[in-house]
């Protein structure tokens, strides 16, 4: 029944059924077409189920906040929220084949920003990687740094009493002298004297 | 250190798990950890006055032997003299022995290390083992930064590699995002208007 028609007055007054002997009351009401929500995240649907829901109905974008995609008075709603992976399943199962066109754009696009996606961490990665290698220096003298302030403060004749120059020395020679981290206790004047 | 640690967090734990401890306290070689022992010995008994030929035989003998007692009878007499001053009365070579046990476990590494300075100056017959001590402490120190450095370096860049890795997925990956949300609401207005004007 179209929506917003009227039944005359004379429709919904009780009458005598045919074959009927006594008078019975029936009472008819006309219901307005309504919008009924119906998620359909919880249910399953197999390829044909999906297929018979997406074949028919106007397609449109869903406003709601609300995540799910609803059918409803054969009208299709679709969450800009929906993941990329339910929106290939809905466009396998039934979009494709009402709009090749927009779903062939719409995988080419995502081909392409998975490419890049793969582009973009494979080039920062490298980047990553040489950094890290160009600044290894100078971790490992700030790692020698720390180690040496951890040692000295066991044995703080290291850097002060009698045993200080040789080992001062040993440790310096283990890294370029001139790479001393400005932090570390030991600078270059000591390493002179501990040289001479 | 403090800059890198509060960049990657996990490079600070990893430092104190390698550190903590006695790790970077007690020097390990046996051959350091015996000559201490028989140093001290030597100290112990040097705080009596002797004779030259004394102190050499004793430190010959302790030094060899460890505080094993020696026929020798002035080496004898010598540790013997030093006993009594140092226990008020005559005591056996295993009180020594005892005496050094709680002397050694009582003196850390590093304040062995401290002493060894006023140790030679008081005994200059001690020159060459108080030069012998210092060279083990150096390979121990040379050797156990190395070794801790060399870990502490791997350590570290697998945890820089690790944290720049999830940064820089999830830049990309919200980069993504931004464009497939744009890209799904281009193919929901595309779907609309073909419903809405089928031509």
């Amino acid at each position: 029944m179209a929506s917003g028609s009227e039944l005359a007055s004379d429709q919904l007054r009780p009458r005598l059924l045919k074959g009927e002997s006594v008078q019975a009351f029936l009472s008819a009401a006309f219901l307005h077409t309504s919008e009924q929500a119906r998620p359909i995240t919880t249910e399953l649907h197999n390829p044909i189920q999906l297929r018979s829901l997406l074949s028919v109905g106007h397609c449109s974008v869903s406003n709601s906040t609300d995540k799910r995609y609803l059918r409803a008075s054969g009208s299709i709603r679709i969450s800009p929220g929906i993941s990329d992976d339910t929106l290939l399943s809905l466009i396998d199962n039934g979009l494709q084949a009402r709009f090749s066109k927009s779903c062939e754009g719409w995988k080419l696009r995502k081909s392409a920003s998975d490419k890049d996606f793969d582009l973009s961490m494979k080039e920062n990665s490298d980047r990553m990687v040489r950094e890290l290698a160009k600044n290894a220096d100078i971790r490992d003298r700030t790692i020698l740094g720390a180690l040496l302030d951890r040692v000295s403060a066991s044995f703080p004749y290291v850097y002060t009493g009698h045993l200080g120059w040789p080992l001062l020395t040993l440790f310096c020679s283990m890294l370029d002298p001139k790479l001393l981290v400005p932090e570390s206790r030991i600078n270059c004047e000591l390493l002179h004297r501990g040289e001479d | 250190m403090s800059e890198l640690i509060s960049l990657h967090p996990g490079c600070g734990q990893e430092f104190d798990k390698a550190t903590n401890g006695d790790k970077l306290d007690k020097i390990t070689s046996r051959k350091f950890q015996i000559l201490k022992e028989r140093l001290i010995t030597i100290d112990i008994c040097l705080q009596k006055n002797m004779e030259l030929h004394e102190r050499e035989a004793l430190i010959k003998v302790v030094l060899e032997q460890g505080y094993v007692p020696t026929k020798d009878r002035s080496i004898v007499k010598a540790v013997s003299a030093a006993l009594v001053s140092l226990f008020r009365s005559k005591p056996s070579v295993d009180d020594l022995s005892e005496l050094v046990r709680g002397v050694c476990s009582s003196t850390t590494d590093a304040q062995f290390l401290s002493k060894l300075q006023e140790m030679r100056s008081r005994e200059a017959l001690l020159e060459t083992e108080v030069t012998t001590v210092l060279g083990l402490a150096h390979q121990h120190f040379q050797a156990l930064i190395k070794k801790v450095l060399k870990f502490l370096s791997a350590k570290f860049q697998q945890i820089q590699e690790q944290d720049c890795t999830i940064q820089i997925r999830n830049l990309a990956a919200s980069q993504r995002e931004e464009r497939h949300r744009v890209s799904r609401r281009i193919l929901m207005q595309e779907m609309q208007e073909t419903t809405i004007d089928p031509s």
